[in-house]
Parts: C-alpha cells; sequence; structure tokens
C-alpha cells in the first residue's frame, strides 16, 4: 500500500523514488524478493484514478529528468528499476509516447553505460515501439547474444513472420534458441498454430541444420507436428512457378498439382498448413503477376476463384488478413497501384463472398489488414517534421492553448482528463488538444469515454465534445455540425423483400424493381417519394430497433415517423441486440446478422469504398442530403463542450471563462483541420498533416470489441470525414 | 536488484577456518566492552517496538554461526544508527549483508534434490528483471506455457540463467532427501506457502522448482545474515546451538501463525544457480 500520509503528488513522487532506491518496499519474507518495480507493478491496478495518473507523472518525470541530464541522482540499480516499471506501468497510457520520446532520445546520446543501454531497449519493447527489422538486426550485431531476447521480441512487435525471417541470416546458437523458446509461447496465442507454422516453413528450409532440429524440438515439445516442414519450398516453387505459373500456384483448373516442391503438394498431405500456404501460395503469385505487371480483373478473379475453391474448412479471416497485409506492403511500397489494388480487393470480395467467408469477415480483414500495414509503413512516415511544426505551420495553436493554460492555472487546475468518443473527427481532435496543451505546460490525459456522458475507466472527464442532439439551430457554443450518416442495406435482403409481394408499397417496388433489374439505383434519391420509400425499406429493415442503446434513437424514430407517411411498417429485417456499439453493428452487417446498417461517416467510407463499389453486396439507400431532406431543420446535429463536476463545480465567472477558453481551442483546431483538408494538394504541410491524422484514425492492434471495423482505409477518405462530413464553426 | 550478470550481493560460500571462529551473540557482545551496553541497548530499542522488531532480536541473540567479522560489521551498523527504532532496523540489515551465505555447510547426509516454491508472477518477474525476456508479459506467458511439459524446454530457455538474486532458500525431503522435496505437498498453494513462511501472495499460485546443487555450492545452514540481508521479516527462526544439524534435526521455516500446528518444512540456504540444474518439469500449485 501507498503510505496513508501521502497526500500531493510531490509526496507520492518523492515516496516512488524512494521506493526505486529500495526504501520502504515491505518483504515479509526472506525467501521471496520483492524488487521495487515488481512492488509497485503488483500495487498500481489496484490504486485509484487519480493515484495512477499521479504514478504515471512521476515516472515520465524521473525519465524526463534523467533522460534530459538535468538530473544524475540515479543510482545504476534505482535507473534499472524504474526502467523495467516504464514499460510495465506505462504501455497503455496516454504518457506512452512521451515515455517514448525520452527514452529514444536518450538512445541518441554517443556514450552512456551498456547495461542503461540494454535496459532503455526493454523498456521500448515494454511500450510496444515499432522499429524497422534492420534496427533490430544491427542490435543483435552491436549487443551480442544477451540481446538475443530483445531481438526477438522486437521483431515479433512487427509480426511474426518477420521474426522468423531473421533466423535464417543469424548464427544460430544456444541465446538465439533460447529467445526464440522463451517468445514461441506467445506467438503460439497470439497468432494461433496454423500461422505460426506456415511462416516458419517459409523460412524452414533456408535454415542451418542445427536450427531446423532446435525448432522441430520446440514444436514437438509444443505438440506440434513437424510433418512437411522441411518439404515447404518456396524458393523452388517459385522458380518453377516462372515456367508454368498456373499450374504451381493453385494448378489448372480441375487439376491437382502433382509435384512435390508445389506448396500446394505439401497442403494435400499435410492439412494443418493448408489455408496459411493457400495465402502464401497467393501473394507468390501475385509477385509475378506484378512484376509482369498483370494485375488484371480476369487474372486476379481466376486466381481467387481457384483459391477459394482449395478452402475447405480453413479460416478465412486469416487468409484475408495475410493477403491484405501483403496488399497494403506493397501498396506502401509504391509496387501496387491504388487501381490495382481495387482490382485486387474486388477479385477477392466477388470470390470470398459466400456465407461462410462472410460470417469470418474474410473482406473485412482483407481491408484491414491491408490498411493498417499501409498506415504503419506510409502515413505515419509521412513527415520526418514532427507534428507540431507542421501544424503551426497552418495554424497558431498556441495562443488558444496558452490561454486555456492560463486560466487554469488561476483556478489552479494542474492537468487535465479529456474523454474521447469513439467518433473519428473527435479521436484526431483530441489528439491534438493533447499535443498542443503538453505543449505550453498543461498536461493532459485522453480516455476514451462511455456512450452520451462524461465518464471514461478513468472517472468522470473534465471536458469532452458530446453530441446534443437536434436543435432547431446550433447551439451557440457548437464546435461542428455533424452531418456524416448513411444508411445500406444488403442486397439479398432487399431481394427477398421484393418477392414479398403483398406488403410493399408502390414506391417502394419501383425502386426494389430498378434494383432487382440491375439498372443503376443511383445514390442520390430521384425525389421526394423514392427517398420516403427508400426509408420505408429501411425501418422495414431493422433500422428502428437500432439505437436503443447507443447511437442515435432521435434519428430512427424521426425516420420511422417519415417512412410511416408511406405505409403501414412490419419489420422483416433481423435487429441488433440493444447493447451493441455502432462498431459492433458494423460487424454484424459484413457477417450477414444484420440486414440495414446505419453507419456515421468512417463506416459509411469503408462501405462505399470497399463494399458498394467494388462489389454488389451492399447498396447504400440513403445518404446524408437524403437525411437531411427528410429530417429538415432538425438536422444536422452538432458537437459541443461539455464539462464534468470538477469545471461545473467553478464559480460562474471562472466556468464562463475556462469554458470560452476550451471553446477557443476547440474552434481554432477545428479551424485547422478544415484548411489543412482544404489546402491539401497544394501545401505539402496540409498533404503531410492529413497524412498523420489519417494515421490516428487507421486501425491498430489495440482494436477490440467492435472498433476493429471503424478506420480510415484511405486519405480521401479522411479529407471527406473532415469537409463534408463535418462542418467546423469559427 | 541486479540483473543481467552475477549478482553482486551474494557473498560466496567461504571456508570458515579456525581464525574466524563461529561465535554466539552472547561470546561477541562480551567482546565489545566498552560499546556492548550501547548495542544492546539499541537492540532493545528495536525490540519493544514491534512483533517484527521483537522476533528480529531474538533471533540476533540466538545466532550462533556468525563470525567475529560478520558480528563486528552488525554492530559497527547498529551504532551508527541514528537511534530510532526504524534506524536500527534498517542498520541490522545493513550490517548483516555482507555476511550472506557464511553460515555452516549442511552436514552429511545431505539432500540431493532441493526444492523451491515462488509466487509464478515473482519468478516471471525475475525472469524479466535478468534478461531472460523483453517484456512481463511474455515472461508470464512463457513460464505459464512450460507447467507440466518436458524439463528440456525449461533448460533451453533457463540454462545459464540465474533461478535467484542474491542467495535461494530451498525446501527438501528429510526422509528420503533424494526426491519429492515437497514431500506431503499440500493441494493449496496458500498452505505450502504457509508452510514454508513465504511472502502473503493471497491468491497467486506458486510455481515449484526442483534441482540438485552443482559441486562447489553446498546448501548452508540459514542465519540472520541470509533472513535479514534484504529488510526484516518475520517469517524467520534461527536454529539454535544447542540442537545440532545430524540425525534428523535440520533448520526448519517458521510457518504462518494459521499453520503453526503443523511441523516446518527443513530448509537451507545456498548460492545462485541456474536454470541447467533444474531436474522435474516446472510444476504449478494452485
Amino acid at each position: 500500500m501507498i503510505p496513508s500520509g501521502i497526500q500531493t503528488e510531490d509526496e507520492l513522487q518523492a515516496w516512488l523514488f524512494q521506493v526505486l532506491h529500495g526504501h520502504g518496499v515491505p518483504a515479509d519474507s526472506p525467501r521471496e524478493e520483492t524488487s521495487p518495480a515488481y512492488f509497485i507493478v503488483e500495487l498500481y491496478p489496484n490504486l485509484s484514478r487519480v493515484l495512477r495518473q499521479d504514478v504515471e507523472t512521476a515516472i515520465i518525470r524521473f525519465l524526463r529528468e534523467h533522460c534530459t541530464g538535468s538530473s544524475n541522482s540515479w543510482s545504476n540499480d534505482a535507473l534499472e528499476q524504474l526502467l523495467l516499471l516504464t514499460g510495465a506501468v506505462l504501455c497503455q497510457s496516454s504518457l506512452r509516447e512521451e515515455a517514448i520520446s525520452y527514452l529514444r532520445s536518450r538512445l541518441k546520446r554517443i556514450s552512456f553505460p551498456a547495461r542503461e543501454h540494454f535496459f532503455i531497449v526493454q523498456a521500448l519493447i515494454g511500450l510496444k515501439v515499432r522499429q524497422e527489422p534492420e534496427f533490430w538486426h544491427d542490435l543483435y550485431i552491436f549487443g551480442g547474444d544477451k540481446y538475443a531476447p530483445l531481438v526477438v521480441e522486437g521483431l515479433a512487435i512487427l509480426d511474426e513472420a518477420t521474426l522468423f525471417d531473421w533466423l535464417p541470416k543469424v548464427e544460430w546458437n544456444a541465446a538465439v534458441e533460447g529467445a526464440l523458446a522463451g517468445i514461441f509461447p506467445s506467438i503460439l496465442l497470439e497468432h494461433g498454430t496454423g500461422r505460426t507454422v506456415s511462416s516458419l516453413s517459409r523460412v524452414f528450409p533456408n535454415l542451418s541444420r542445427q536450427a531446423k532440429a532446435a525448432i522441430e524440438s520446440l514444436l514437438v515439445l509444443e505438440g506440434i507436428s513437424t510433418v512437411g516442414l522441411d518439404q515447404f519450398e518456396p524458393d523452388q516453387a517459385m522458380e518453377t512457378m516462372e515456367h508454368d505459373r498456373l499450374d504451381l500456384t493453385l494448378g489448372a483448373e480441375g487439376v491437382e498439382p502433382s509435384r512435390s516442391s508445389s506448396p500446394l503438394a505439401v497442403l494435400a498431405e499435410h492439412p494443418h498448413l493448408h489455408g496459411h500456404a493457400i495465402a502464401r501460395t497467393v501473394e507468390n503469385y501475385l509477385l509475378v503477376l506484378l512484376a509482369d505487371d498483370r494485375i488484371e480483373a480476369p487474372v486476379i478473379a481466376d486466381l481467387f476463384r481457384r483459391a477459394h475453391e482449395h478452402l475447405n474448412g480453413h479460416d478465412r479471416s486469416e487468409i484475408g488478413s495475410m493477403i491484405g497485409e501483403f496488399a497494403g506492403t506493397q501498396e506502401a511500397k509504391g509496387r501496387l497501384s491504388e487501381e490495382q489494388m481495387k482490382i485486387l480487393a474486388k477479385g477477392f470480395l466477388e470470390s470470398f463472398s459466400d456465407e461462410k467467408s462472410s460470417r469470418q469477415l474474410a473482406a473485412a480483414h482483407l481491408v484491414r489488414s491491408r490498411t493498417q500495414k499501409l498506415a504503419e509503413l506510409k502515413w505515419r512516415r509521412a513527415s520526418r517534421l514532427p507534428l507540431r511544426n507542421l501544424m503551426y505551420d497552418i495554424k497558431d495553436l498556441g495562443g488558444p492553448a496558452r490561454g486555456l493554460l492560463k486560466v487554469a492555472n488561476r483556478f489552479r487546475i494542474n492537468r487535465l482528463l479529456v474523454a474521447e468518443s469513439e467518433f473519428h473527427e473527435d479521436r484526431i481532435i483530441c489528439n491534438i488538444f493533447k499535443h498542443v496543451c503538453d505543449e505550453v505546460g498543461l498536461p493532459v490525459t485522453i480516455a476514451a469515454r462511455r456512450w452520451g456522458n462524461l465518464e471514461t475507466h478513468n472517472g468522470q472527464a473534465d471536458i469532452g465534445l458530446v453530441n446534443v442532439g437536434y436543435l432547431e439551430r446550433p447551439s451557440a457554443s457548437a464546435v461542428y455540425l455533424y452531418k456524416g450518416y448513411y444508411i445500406f442495406a444488403k442486397r439479398s435482403w432487399l431481394a427477398s423483400l421484393y418477392s414479398d409481394e403483398a406488403s410493399i408499397p408502390h414506391a417502394a417496388r419501383q425502386f426494389l424493381e430498378r434494383l432487382s433489374g440491375g439498372s443503376d439505383v443511383g445514390v442520390t434519391c430521384h425525389d421526394e417519394t423514392d427517398r420516403l420509400a427508400r426509408a420505408w425499406i429501411a425501418i422495414c429493415g431493422g433500422l428502428a430497433r437500432q439505437g436503443d442503446g447507443f447511437g442515435f434513437p432521435e434519428v430512427t424514430e424521426l425516420l420511422r415517423q417519415r417512412a410511416e407517411e408511406v405505409a403501414p411498417i412490419k419489420v422483416s429485417g433481423r435487429t441488433p441486440t440493444p447493447d451493441q456499439s455502432f462498431g459492433q453493428q458494423m460487424g454484424a452487417f459484413l457477417r450477414g446478422d444484420l440486414d440495414v446498417f446505419m453507419g456515421g461517416a468512417m463506416h459509411a467510407r469503408l462501405l462505399k469504398r470497399w463494399w458498394v463499389d467494388l462489389s454488389d453486396e451492399v447498396v447504400e439507400l440513403l445518404s446524408p442530403q437524403d437525411l437531411a431532406a427528410l429530417l429538415h431543420s432538425r438536422w444536422p446535429p452538432c458537437d459541443v463542450p461539455q464539462f464534468g463536476d470538477r469545471i461545473q463545480n467553478l464559480r460562474g465567472r471562472e466556468k464562463t471563462e475556462f469554458s470560452a477558453a476550451v471553446l477557443r481551442l476547440y474552434r481554432t483546431i477545428g479551424s485547422l483541420l478544415k484548411t489543412v483538408t482544404e489546402t491539401r494538394e497544394r501545401n505539402e504541410s496540409s498533404a503531410q498533416l492529413l497524412a498523420a491524422f489519417s494515421s490516428m484514425i487507421a486501425p491498430s492492434v489495440e482494436d477490440s470489441d467492435g472498433r476493429e471495423w471503424s478506420f480510415v482505409s484511405d486519405l480521401n477518405d479522411t479529407a471527406s470525414l473532415l469537409l463534408l462530413d463535418n462542418e467546423f464553426l469559427s | 536488484m541486479t540483473s543481467l550478470g552475477s549478482p553482486v550481493r551474494t557473498n560466496p560460500t567461504k571456508a570458515v577456518g579456525p581464525s574466524s571462529k563461529r561465535l554466539t551473540f552472547e561470546r561477541a557482545i562480551r567482546r565489545l566492552r566498552v560499546e556492548g551496553p550501547e548495542v544492546q541497548r539499541r537492540l532493545s530499542l528495536l525490540r519493544d517496538s514491534s512483533a517484527l522488531g521483537k522476533r528480529a532480536v531474538e533471533n540476533i541473540y540466538s545466532e550462533s554461526r556468525l563470525t567475529w567479522s560478520a558480528w563486528k560489521r552488525l554492530f559497527s551498523a547498529v551504532l551508527r544508527a541514528p537511534g530510532s527504532p526504524k534506524s536500527i532496523e534498517e542498520a541490522v540489515s545493513a550490517g548483516v549483508r555482507e555476511s550472506t551465505l557464511s553460515g555452516p555447510e549442511l552436514p552429511y547426509p545431505r539432500p540431493s534434490i532441493l526444492g523451491r516454491a515462488t509466487t509464478s508472477d515473482r519468478f516471471s518477474w525475475h525472469l524479466f528483471q535478468v534478461g531472460c525476456f523483453a517484456t512481463y508479459p511474455v515472461a508470464k506467458r512463457w513460464l505459464s506455457s512450460q507447467i507440466g511439459k518436458s524439463i528440456e524446454g525449461a533448460h533451453r530457455k533457463l540454462g545459464g540463467k540465474p533461478l535467484g538474486n542474491f542467495l535461494m532458500w530451498a525446501t527438501f525431503n528429510r526422509e528420503t532427501r533424494a526426491a519429492d522435496p515437497f514431500f506431503e505437498k499440500p493441494c493449496e498453494a496458500e498452505m505450502l506457502r504457509g508452510l514454508l513462511g513465504l511472502a502473503r501472495d493471497s491468491g497467486k499460485p506458486l510455481v515449484l522448482l526442483e534441482y540438485s546443487l552443482p559441486v562447489g555450492k553446498p546448501p548452508l545452514i540459514p542465519t540472520v545474515a541470509d533472513a535479514y540481508a534484504g529488510s526484516l521479516t518475520y517469517y524467520f527462526s534461527v536454529l539454535p546451538q544447542n540442537e545440532t544439524v545430524s540425525g534428523a534435526k535440520y533448520p526448519t521455516t517458521l510457518p504462518w501463525q494459521e499453520y503453526e500446528l503443523y511441523e516446518p518444512r527443513p530448509e537451507v540456504v545456498h548460492d545462485v544457480i541456474s536454470g541447467e540444474r533444474l531436474v522435474s518439469p516446472l510444476e504449478e500449485l494452485l
């Protein structure tokens, strides 16, 4: 426990400093040593939000003092404890980036103790820093065997294949073997046996005899069959493919491959490699096509059709991920153009449109992995300049930020907890808000908020942008208007609705007839009758039930009222469970568990870019313009700053001053976003900023619980989000 | 608090010859003449300050296996302390830190297989701290994956890696001495923890390590120096001078109060060994 006498942040820092130096660590047995960092790591999850933040802030302060050379008060042992603690505690913290920046700056020093270097790298891995593979390769050369566990874990942060690719390049010894043995259970847990073995099988033929024996023994220990590992010879397969590509990739139509060196022959004999090797085979073939500039729709369609035939019971999501990752890498390196990516995605979407592939979200995984890789390799590296310099090139954010700092200082507010919603524009705004406030010396912590209020896992936030619903006119304190709502339907459900002749009103029937006749129904509605008919279809498809727990029930209720002007409604589509978030509903829609889906801007742009434009699986029913026309003056809703109890409890004038300072900063950020988007084609800083903003809302490994289907997949979509789906007010 | 190499606090087992004869507290304090009463006064202050202080001072008074130089270091540290019970407590720890692993070797017949139980999370943290792993979660996953698997996996990963920091405490089977060090093992971690006098990590599983000692790292009888080098702890009891270790009598643990009716387990300390000495698959007790 933290001593009860500790009242202030400074006292806590002083106590933590003492603990890290070995003083005051409780021990009730000599038989089990409690190291200072372990003591704090065990204590940390049980602390209150405020104390957790204080501990995080103290660690950051210690790191800053040490890494900037402003303090020499750290003994070697205590510094080790501090660094061990850093990775373990700050990994999930909003201060993670700051910690990384201090540690990286320390690494750039010309000389410092070798032991410290080891612990800094260890801390960076704990913070899940992603570095190029070459960084880790060089680290092993520089640091030797003791760095082997760090090198394998550093490479594994990228992915398991990157780690395995290193194995043939390194001289095999006990240190490398031990390091691989250490990470192996984590890789199996994270990626599954099939993918791990498949990735290993790619490099296996190139390993030394000693390495092969060690890996086989590792697999046996894990209870995994090693049969087939040494028969997988991708190099030979590639070589033969040069002569007879179709036979050796997926075989000519209806013909099973015959050569033992073919990946498929290995697959046929050893089913545990099957699905992944298909993905690898597709990748190999795509490489050949790319080299020949033959990414053409019929060739790609044929390739995926035959790949699909070989799937049997294999996991489609993993196959989608692997091919997506490959495509994203090629795209980032400029080898695959945007047009070629579309051809590839279209071929995949069409071939993998069976029920099982949809249920396993094969196409969604392809898009997600492709974008994750693209963001990682390209968007995040679009600029070598710090975000700050780029932003200040466009707009002076320092003035409003200093204004807020001044007011906050006057009211003794030393730090702010800002709530972040799941909406993408808010995620970008929060990121910038934190950046500029931290810059002027007002520490900001960002925490995800619950739906409709300012509650976060860290307690109630001080500030957050909240949608206030549907006002007659925008609130005076609105930061932006939100217009980005779209409604989609599954084409298969629309077809089944059409067959139910009895209960469909005339206008809706006309729409469905045009659709079933194959004519382009168009995105924009023809007239009010068409619009009302589509609203009727949407409500029929279960839309009115969406948003019971999340979303905006007012929207669906207003739509239902308008739709009933057409005819009585009997809901025939499937409806979501009340507690499903937008993201979870998106997943359900793609899986085929929902027939109609109302998506916010990012979900909609994902569906439009991939599912509406490239396949006929999804139809756009209503656009924001249609919703505006249907909902008249009660549209669009706006977002305003909302304040937590700490700010609400300020005295009247203080509260007004504080609110005004916050609003000024928010609106300046809004203005920055608007300018960046408008000038992205003529201003290099704007273009780089747009890529940086896109990377903030790109897929991330931490995404879960529906958020994995809520990301930007194209820079133009970010621009549309900031320019069309939202209107920033000045 | 060390890692990546040999622990620095370890004091390799020294031969104790006639010139460094072991003394009881009583004989050692008599040698001090002038300062002796002040040392005793300060220790009394510590004894009267808390149950922990009382237990520690009783153990120091009963200690009979430290050399004169070890006693001198302890007494000097106590005399240098400012005088508050807390400062005396810290002085005792600092004063014995250089005297660890200096107790007499356990007489023959000695156990050939020893056992160490420790909380899984602590052991994972230890492996992370000594650089076997880059991160704590990966260390935990590895340890968890090894439970019940062939010992080969543990040898591969832990070969050459220290299983402890400064010294290691171990138990053994007083009957067979050559196997089953956790004899009559309780079915719950909590009870074994209590019998061995481990830290109170309630609800956390224990990992059980079984190993043999290499030549040159014999099992030793624990002294107050081994027990208090980190800090003063309650669950330790010195083996009294008049109780020889021959036959069935060995130094034993001091179980938690709730298990005081159970027979304590035999225990020794020894220098840190590395993972290749493990002889059985890692076992976990929930």
